[in-house]
């Protein structure tokens, strides 16, 4: 459960060039607030590239090592969305040749095109939507956010099942999630996030669009 | 495009409205939740890299010397695909070279073993290293040559070592 536990610290009002000095200086917080603003962005590619977690992790990994190796090249912070976004998908393409799955494209050049930033962009509001969803339940009460984390599960477990699971009567099941997503409707994490209007774009002020959690 | 998502959803309108019904907004809940492990993935390899990184930069200042980054020119995965080409052997050995500044490292990799060459030929010594430390080192022959049997997971790089300094190739999953 991804959470943001920085929410409030002075490292969310920071801009990306006083991030990117502070992470190339040593201080760890500066590159986690970098992470945190782009990991859905990362999430968005993998998503589109339908890797496997263990795939999606060597990815990220790859694309985190190499960009602190060229934060200090980037002159401009405006740029970081659109490195992330490019390394990500040359780490996705190369992954799906390695794991022998036919790409009818030219992995060198192609679906730099519209309709790959389209879907992208697609992909990239799915994840804002979910990364949200993932902070509210993490503001819950524990008995509201372990019965609604059980009752997401796919496929859904019975009342029953759920009863036995948490411990709780059958009966109290459908009021407890009633007032649990009530909740959940209202806590900081959703409330922030309908509160800012939808458009990432890459490439066009993306950085800012993308700092939402 | 077979690999594309055929559900790929349009982008919802971000609004209240969507999640005012419980069954509307139990219903996102579920992809949402099914993604948390990759999201948790996705975050905490970014603390390991970052103190990989910062390792990678002890190692330098250990060195006192900079480590040229030697960037990813050839990888036969990518270039079999463009061109049709098979390993005649079958197996599923690869071959990435990594060049810069005029020099390089050619490494194949197959199941059980990297074998490579720096380039231009000159002894030296190399190690794979991954994010949480060195896996292997060896010396080179007079010629370049290496043999490391490891068959590493997740990113990795060769550190090479000759007279004339310290390259590192980028990070890659082998």
């Amino acid at each position: 459960m991804s959470s943001r536990e920085q929410l409030g610290s002075p490292y969310g009002e920071r801009s990306t060039s006083q991030l990117v000095a502070g992470a190339l200086t040593g201080d760890e917080g500066s590159w986690s607030e970098i992470v945190h603003r782009h990991t859905n962005l990362v999430m968005a590619r993998v998503r589109q590239f339908r890797l496997t977690p263990q795939q999606a992790e060597d990815v990220a990994q790859t694309v985190w090592l190499n960009l602190l190796e060229h934060l200090g090249d980037l002159r401009e912070p405006a740029a970081l969305p659109g490195w992330i976004s490019t390394a990500t998908r040359h780490e996705c393409i190369r992954m799906t040749n390695l794991s022998r799955r036919s790409i009818p494209v030219d992995p060198t050049t192609g679906r730099l095109d519209a309709q790959d930033e389209v879907e992208l962009d697609g992909e990239l509001l799915r994840s804002e939507r979910h990364s949200a969803l993932r902070a509210a339940l993490a503001e819950l009460p524990v008995h509201q956010r372990e019965l609604l984390l059980l009752l997401s599960t796919d496929p859904p477990p019975s009342y029953q099942e759920v009863s036995a699971r948490l411990g709780i009567p059958v009966g109290s099941i459908g009021p407890t999630r009633q007032r649990g997503l009530a909740r959940l409707r209202q806590t900081e994490a959703i409330r922030t996030y309908l509160a800012v209007p939808s458009g990432p774009a890459i490439g066009e002020g993306g950085h800012d669009v993308l700092a939402l959690g | 495009m077979s690999w594309r998502s055929d559900d790929v959803q349009l982008p919802h309108p971000r609004t209240a409205d969507a999640w005012a019904d419980d069954d509307a907004l139990a219903a996102d809940l579920v992809p949402a939740v099914a993604e948390a492990e990759i999201a948790h993935r996705v975050t905490s390899t970014a603390v390991r890299a970052f103190h990989a990184h910062r390792g990678m930069l002890a190692l330098r200042d250990e060195l006192a010397t900079d480590l040229l980054l030697l960037t990813l020119v050839h990888d036969s995965r990518t270039a079999g695909t463009l061109t049709g080409v098979r390993d005649r052997s079958g197996q599923p050995s690869r071959t990435l070279v990594f060049e810069g500044d005029g020099i390089g490292v050619e490494v194949e990799v197959s199941d059980s073993a990297v074998e490579g060459q720096l380039i231009p030929a000159r002894p030296g010594r190399v190690v794979l290293r991954r994010p949480d430390g060195d896996v292997v080192g060896v010396d080179t022959d007079e010629v370049g040559y290496f043999r490391l049997d490891a068959r590493p997971d997740g990113p990795v790089r060769l550190v090479c070592e000759s007279a004339d300094g310290t390259c590192v190739t980028e990070w890659l999953p082998w």
